[in-house]
């Protein structure tokens, strides 16, 4: 049976990065499923996903129910479940359609999620990282290991490193707004070639065991 | 944004305080607590991303668990007919795609379900 999946624009932006460009396939890789986004959060994305999704069938988004939104907001400030309004709607499209899983790498929305499900005692609406919808497609046997594990690496240099870095940047260094900026941009360099240093040995092993026959492909 | 709205944000973004509150300690209106929070990044005490942690890992075994394919087999005389996939419904009952059969089983025990064909409406039993 075709599962609900929502998504964060973020899930969007992820899965184009340049370095990952894996949204298109994504999405073709997840065609038995339905995939859904609020226009909300679709808005928030650039033009070109906007194609991208727009291209899919299986691509859903769900206009804006202002209504029932308030009421769903209401209740979330009762549980204490505190988002922005455009991260509530993330949730609130899961809660609507009573989603399979809802995907977001923001750990706000992730955690939301999770404490909604928790408190609510939820079957559905699971919450997913990028990495783990890249996780289950893989899963699906849509795609090979080499592709997940390469994929979920980019994700975490490009995506991961960058959102660790953007939150350091938010605090007070002390120094102008210029110099703060440098500090954060050179560190992310930094830390980039420091994760190549890891993942080349791992990559080659990797392929070298795949060659042999010794790792699924 | 200064130390103490920061740490009105930190403390909403963990669920300690509600939006009201939030707006009361910096005495603003919510919709400037929403604004403030599009600008602000939070990141989880340890213990709860320890819990996050340990929800992604059951979510990882869950998607395992959907995607296993169990294998279905109808006999009919010598012929054997597989199914791959097939849908759990609720807690009990399974579908198997293209086939008319919906049977309630004991899924927590299933390994692999035999159909056979003279039983094709009867209980499939387990093997």
């Amino acid at each position: 049976m075709a599962k609900k999946i929502v998504i964060d624009a973020c899930v969007a932006f992820d899965l184009n990065h340049p370095k990952v460009n894996f949204l298109d396939d994504s999405l073709k890789f997840l065609s038995e499923d339905i995939v859904l986004i609020s226009t909300v959060n679709f808005e928030e994305t650039d033009l070109k996903i906007q194609r991208i999704l727009k291209s899919y069938k299986n691509v859903q988004i769900i206009d804006k129910d202002e209504t029932k939104f308030g009421k769903f907001s209401t209740d979330l400030e009762t549980l204490k479940i505190n988002l922005t309004w455009k991260d509530r709607y993330v949730l609130f499209l899961a809660n609507e359609v009573k989603a399979d899983f809802v995907v977001s790498s923001d750990f706000n929305v992730y955690d939301k999620a999770s404490r909604l499900r928790k408190l609510k005692n939820f079957r559905f609406m699971e919450p997913m990282t990028t990495v783990l919808l890249l996780e289950y497609i893989y899963n699906q046997g849509k795609i090979g290991y080499g592709v997940f594990f390469e994929k979920s690496l980019y994700l975490y240099k490009y995506k991961e490193i960058d959102n660790m870095l953007e939150h350091l940047g938010k605090q007070n260094f002390n120094v102008t707004r210029e110099e703060q900026i440098e500090i954060i941009e050179d560190c992310k360099k930094t830390m980039k070639h420091r994760f190549q240093f890891y993942k080349d040995p791992i990559i080659a092993e990797f392929r070298h065991l795949l060659s042999l026959g010794e790792i699924p492909s | 944004m200064n130390e103490n709205e920061q740490k009105v944000l930190y403390a909403l973004c963990n669920g300690d305080i509600t939006f009201s509150e939030a707006s009361e300690k910096l005495g603003v209106s919510k919709e400037k607590i929403e604004e403030m929070l599009e600008n602000y990044s939070w990141v989880p005490p340890s213990e709860r991303l320890a819990e996050l942690v340990e929800i992604e890992m059951k979510t990882i075994l869950h998607i395992r668990e959907i995607s296993r394919p169990i294998e279905f087999k109808i006999s009919k005389t010598h012929e054997v007919l597989r199914y791959k996939q097939a849908e759990f419904i609720g807690s009990t009952t399974v579908q198997i795609p293209n086939m008319p059969i919906q049977r309630n089983i004991p899924i927590q025990t299933v390994s692999e379900v035999v159909l056979h064909h003279t039983e094709y409406n009867g209980i499939p039993y387990i093997q």
